[in-house]
């Protein structure tokens, strides 16, 4: 094609490519053109028929503009007696089936039904005949639907299968008896994103948490990032009377388009948490009592005044949650005006593969990545896990990609919650090696590259050295991907022009993610040099501010002088070396990998500070706890996985007029005489940038360790959709919605071990026990028993071995 | 004329291939295959055959639409759905002498290319379903169906695929949609199924009756098609399915064009009981009603378009002086509104709209609105304003029955009385059977 055409809009000559939708052209062109079916996301439906407008050339008549493709000479006519009279007749035929109950309905003031009705006019016409009957549905948690309101518009349908993927439920039925259900009109079971509620132009689908008897004009709506991941999604927040009222998105935000998940749409019913802290909290006498903020600040600003220049004395850890400015606030007062040994991000998914694994390929702890990257990638390779788990928003590009364009995705993980259904390839890859695939790819590639790598990109020569102990036949051995699967695997990435690799992290997911990152990084830079543009790698952090916060100086410490490891201070808190423990929304003894260590380093610091929201096992262990302000009650920037800072509004007043993390630190500053200026616009963050950058160095890897041989089984965890056990864990309709942790096995291996499905049964591991019931699942791997992470002790966190690729377990029956 | 497609028809085992090869089947493949398929598209194209299902669309230009560049597999699709009521000539071949139709597949398939081919049979077609699954088992053995047919390379297989009951299913899109595998919907157009049919690929729909023709197009040539019938635009035998008030209803074989009043009454024997003409419907139940003034035009494609409806496929129903319009038309949207499949809103909303003003007439309650409500309902359901030809199919019997026949409903209105004061149910009360909640 190319070029572009003319057509002729409403008298006026327009220029444009042919073959795009008539009804995007007219928008461009400022025209209202009214839709109910239609949503840009979405392949067009022409079910509605109210953006019919008026053809003058060819074969003239009606055109629903959002399904004709533009064509040269075109004569369109947008507003008309004829268009105006069809509109009023299509609404007039959807009102008949439409119980008109406006006033006292949750939509109103927010329908599009309803604005258009307003509009355009109904015919007075009253059929003397009463129409279908169909109860509300009140049976859900979740959603409430009204088939009397739903006018077939068929945008839910649409957006759960082209869009989330899951096509929960489906158009049953014919003509008037044509109906949105699930199949057999069973109970609903999804992953409760949202999406269907939030596409609804009218009352038919309501979510329950967020059902209001507020009308639409008197609620306030803001703008602001959602932060339960680091998608970056931007979520529209209603509130009345300074409370939450109702949760959606804009398809037109970026980055999300109007996307949402069960996390971001239903869990901010953690702000309102019985266990939320609200008190300034104090030790007396070791008792921790309430107390004033003036006693509060006064102790913590008294202990790091003390500690002050004593030589790693001060130790700060902080979440990756945090934003940017209070980010750079924190690292500034403790580590350049107190001398803090250590001021660093706590452990956190994505943390080593950006700073070590990407830091070690590009030379920069950043993504080579956008999201638009990820749309515009031909190919995909998710590693590690389903990104539908842990950052859906991943996931809906991935199925988008796959069913509105045929775009085609490598999914490397065994269980998936559902997103091999979309994959073209699905390997059931051996938890924990991931990296021996990208070798064993690296591999075979090189075989094809017609340069390699030039002189300045270091260890080129000891690492291809290195991958040649990495052939088929290990990675099959190691990782049970087979020869002709990896053939295919490394064709497919040959023939691509943009592939990219995603790579997320957090919740559980086994193996070395700094390991899996570098080598990702160092595949696809590979790819590059054969006179490609090479590929890029997305590493997806666990938490909102994963990249602000690196970009901000509290990246884990890779040998910068003065500071410590981490976990080289945690250990010497442990000994009682650390005068002051200061920790920002973490905690040790309850999330961290090592709970053993971290309770420790809690029990042995002098002093220990914690700034949270809710009460954790390391706050009652704490001197001073400072509550803090969370979620959208806080303003500052946030940088996504992809990059890009976003501003976090403050949508919602918090409690007790609690202040947030900066807030405080500044407060404390003052009282010790140090200025850092105004914590709002503290060390302003720059885009972390991710460019396709090329890889400097090249990490010969170790040679391909096969799995310990042993007689059990191994214990792999599955990230769960609805709670990771850390903030999430405070959200009762999350709670609600996750499943019974479960352990998953293979039927042959259940069979084998005697255990029957749904037994209960003990998973051991290095003499540490859970106590789960079994569940035979076809998907899981033979040899593999799967645990949901729940980063809480009944799940896979009470027993996994963090730094080992896979864990060794048992499996045994009760009696 | 000497009957061709129903040639074999009351000879015995006539479904059986050693019959159709000792009626000469199969020749015309043979002949076929050593043609270039550019050939056989282009005799098609110049037989004038026209489809006939019932749009009447010329099959060697649809053909023609086909990329030949491509490098994706073709499909070709034969539309065995017939769920038009008053249509019931598809059943006919498939009974008589199913190879014929094979054959047409075949070549058809030959001539676009296409290595697979589906029979999509509506599912209340049991026994022809078996019919034809015998009769591709038949092909098989004798090497007419299956890989490198007769020693050409030429490889073909055929499916028989069953409907599940939805009318809807015999619009190609909602065909092809239903072959598939998903719910039975109307595809937006464009792109064609000649560009993007099943499963993504080039595909052409065919009906039973123009694959039927295929062969004895090959066999005898373009020019002796095109000399059947009225002219080239309206050529070749038709299959005219005769049902309602005649003497004797059923499947005639006539040159394309003979008059419908040759077809009734020297065919099918006359009105039944010597009664009346009252009024007739030229092409199965979509098409627009002729009254019984109409019966001397010519029962061809062109000729029945003049006079204001359409050949369809052929299957005339015929109704005497006895017939209360109102309830034939009542009759007719009680179809309609229960096959619209709810994709869009004029066909879902108006079908059943009115069925429900038709009812209430019916019932002795309509009002002088009613028929500009009908008339209103069925120009904006129509001509384009919905996504499939069912909102015409509705909206042609609205229109036209209120065209010739409005005094019949105005009588009805003129004799009615006021509606009861209670609101009356009209359709049954229903209610959802299981909760959607979790």
């Amino acid at each position: 094609m190319g070029g572009t055409v003319t057509i002729t809009v409403d008298g006026r000559e327009v220029e444009v490519t042919p073959g795009r939708l008539l009804l995007d052209v007219l928008r461009e062109q400022g025209i209202r053109v009214p839709t109910l079916c239609h949503d840009d996301r979405l392949k067009p439906y022409g079910g509605c028929r109210l953006c019919v407008v008026e053809r003058r050339d060819g074969r003239p008549g009606l055109v629903t503009a959002c399904s004709t493709p533009v064509q040269r000479g075109m004569i369109i006519e947008t507003s008309t007696p004829a268009i105006d009279e069809a509109r009023r007749r299509q609404l007039q035929l959807l009102v008949l089936d439409h119980r008109m109950e406006c006033p006292t309905c949750e939509r109103t003031g927010d329908c599009r039904f309803q604005e258009l009705i307003y509009e355009y006019g109904i015919p007075e016409e009253r059929l003397p005949f009463e129409r279908r009957t169909r109860p509300r549905d009140e049976g859900s948690a979740v959603i409430i639907r009204d088939p009397e309101k739903c006018i077939l518009c068929g945008r839910c349908v649409r957006l759960c299968e082209e869009v989330q993927g899951v096509a929960e439920i489906g158009m049953v039925g014919r003509g008037l008896e044509a109906r949105v259900a699930t199949l057999l009109d069973s109970p609903l079971d999804c992953e409760f994103c949202g999406q269907c509620v939030n596409a609804c132009p009218v009352g038919a689908l309501v979510a329950r948490p967020h059902a209001t008897e507020v009308p639409a004009w008197l609620r306030t709506r803001a703008t602001t990032t959602c932060s339960f991941c680091s998608s970056g999604c931007q979520v529209e927040v209603e509130t009345w009377d300074g409370r939450l009222q109702n949760v959606t998105a804009d398809p037109a935000a970026e980055p999300n388009r109007g996307k949402l998940c069960a996390r971001g749409w239903l869990g901010w019913d953690i702000l309102e948490h019985p266990e939320r802290l609200t008190t300034p909290l104090v030790r007396r006498e070791g008792r921790l009592e309430e107390a004033t903020w003036e006693e509060a600040l006064e102790r913590v600003a008294e202990a790091l005044g003390a500690a002050r220049d004593g030589g790693g004395a001060i130790a700060g850890v902080g979440t990756a949650r945090m934003t940017c400015e209070d980010a750079a606030l924190f690292g500034r007062l403790l580590a350049g005006e107190l001398g803090a040994a250590t001021v660093e991000v706590g452990p956190t998914g994505g943390a080593t593969a950006l700073a070590a694994g990407m830091g070690a390929a590009v030379g920069a702890a950043a993504s080579t990545a956008t999201f638009e990257d990820l749309r515009e990638a031909d190919l995909v390779l998710v590693l590690r896990a389903d990104p539908g788990r842990t950052h859906p928003l991943v996931k809906t590009e991935l199925v988008q990609g796959a069913v509105q364009r045929g775009r085609p995705f490598v999914l490397a993980h065994c269980l998936s919650g559902g997103l091999e259904r979309h994959a073209a390839v699905h390997l059931c890859l051996q938890p924990g090696t991931d990296h021996v695939l990208l070798h064993g790819m690296a591999r075979l590639v090189l075989d094809h590259l017609d340069r390699t790598p030039s002189e300045g990109t270091d260890g080129f020569g000891a690492w291809s050295e290195a991958l040649g102990a990495y052939t088929p036949d290990v990675i099959e051995r190691v990782t049970g991907v087979v020869e002709d699967d990896l053939r295919e695997l490394v064709d497919r990435l040959l023939g691509a022009e943009r592939p990219l690799v995603v790579v997320p992290t957090g919740l559980g997911i086994p193996g070395d993610e700094a390991r899996v990152a570098r080598a990702a990084a160092e595949l696809m830079g590979l790819l590059g040099w054969n006179g490609a543009p090479g590929g890029r790698v997305l590493v997806l952090g666990e938490k909102a501010n994963l990249q602000g916060v690196l970009a901000s100086g509290l990246g884990p410490s890779l040998g910068d002088g003065e500071r410590r490891h981490l976990e080289e201070t945690m250990a010497a808190a442990g000994l009682g070396q650390v005068q002051v423990l200061y920790l920002v929304g973490e905690d040790p003894v309850g999330s961290w990998p090592r709970r053993f260590a971290g309770r420790a380093a809690v029990r042995g610091a002098r002093f220990v500070v914690v700034q949270d929201a809710f009460a954790t096992a390391t706050t009652r262990l704490a001197d001073v706890v400072l509550p803090v302000a969370i979620l959208g009650e806080r303003r500052g920037t946030v940088v996504g996985a992809d990059g890009v800072p976003r501003r976090l509004e403050r949508v919602l007043e918090p409690p007790e007029g609690l202040p947030q993390d900066g807030e405080l630190l500044a407060a404390l500053a003052g009282r010790l005489g140090v200025d850092v200026g105004d914590w709002r616009t503290a060390g302003a963050p720059a885009a972390t940038g991710t460019d396709a950058r090329p890889v400097i160095r090249f990490t010969p890897p170790d040679p391909p360790e096969e799995m310990p041989r042993h007689s059990g089984m191994l214990l792999d965890a599955s990230p769960q959709l609805f709670h990771s056990g850390l903030v999430t864990a405070f959200s009762e309709r999350l709670q609600e919605l996750a499943p019974t942790v479960a352990a998953r096995l293979a039927p042959r291996d259940g069979r084998e071990a005697g255990i029957s499905n749904g037994e209960q049964v003990r998973v051991a591991v290095d003499g540490r026990e859970l106590l789960l019931r079994a569940r035979y699942d076809r998907r899981v791997r033979p040899g593999t028993v799967l645990v949901s992470w729940s980063g809480l002790e009944d799940g896979a966190a009470g027993v996994m071995d963090h730094d080992a690729a896979a864990t060794p377990a048992a499996i045994r029956r009760m009696s | 004329m000497k009957p061709i497609l129903l040639r074999a028809r009351g000879e015995e085992n006539s479904r059986s291939i050693n019959t159709y090869l000792r009626l000469g089947g199969y020749a015309a493949l043979k002949r076929a295959l050593i043609m270039d398929p550019a050939d056989v598209r282009e005799e098609v194209k110049n037989s004038g055959l026209r489809g006939r299902g019932g749009a009447g669309f010329p099959a060697g230009v649809k053909w023609g639409f086909v990329p030949q560049s491509t490098t994706r597999p073709r499909y070709l699709i034969c539309n065995a759905d017939e769920s038009e009521p008053g249509t019931f000539k598809d059943r006919e071949i498939i009974h008589t002498e199913p190879h014929m139709l094979l054959e047409g597949i075949i070549i058809a398939s030959y001539a676009i290319g296409a290595n697979t081919a589906y029979i999509y049979i509506r599912g209340e077609f049991w026994t022809e379903a078996e019919i034809l699954e015998r009769a591709i088992a038949e092909a098989c053995r004798k090497k007419y169906l299956g890989k490198d047919i007769l020693r050409t390379g030429f490889d073909i297989d055929i499916h028989v695929h069953r409907g599940a009951g939805a009318y809807i299913c015999g619009e190609e899109t909602a065909l092809i949609e239903s072959i598939e595998g998903k719910r039975g919907q109307p595809r937006l157009k464009p792109p064609f199924p000649a560009v993007v049919g099943l499963f993504g690929c080039p595909t052409v729909v065919n009906n039973v009756e123009t694959l039927a023709c295929v062969p004895h197009i090959i066999e005898h040539g373009a020019e002796w098609f095109a000399g059947i019938g009225r002219d080239v635009r309206n050529s070749g035998p038709k299959l005219y399915g005769v049902s309602g008030h005649v003497e004797k209803p059923g499947v005639y074989e006539l040159p394309m064009g003979t008059t419908f009043r040759e077809i009734i009454y020297e065919h099918a024997g006359g009105i039944r009981g010597g009664k009346k003409l009252k009024a007739f419907i030229p092409g199965g139940s979509s098409c627009p009603v002729l009254p019984a003034d109409r019966v001397d035009i010519p029962a061809d494609f062109d000729s029945v378009a003049e006079a204001g409806s359409m050949l369809g496929s052929g299957g005339i129903i015929v109704m005497d002086e006895t017939v209360d319009m109102v309830w034939a038309l009542e009759n007719l949207l009680t179809f309609y509104a229960h096959e619209s499949c709810g994709q869009c809103t004029p066909c879902r909303e108006g079908s059943d709209w009115a069925l429900d003003i038709v009812r209430r007439i019916r019932a002795g309650h309509g009002q002088p609105r009613d028929l500009e409500a009908l008339e209103r309902i069925s120009r904006h359901a129509s001509q384009g304003m919905t996504i499939c030809p069912l909102g015409d199919a509705f909206c042609g019997p609205i229109a036209s029955f209120l065209k010739h026949f409005r005094h019949e409903f105005e009588d009805y209105i003129a004799r009615a009385e006021p509606l009861p004061p209670k609101k009356l149910p009209v359709l049954p009360v229903r209610s959802d059977r299981g909760p959607f909640g979790i």
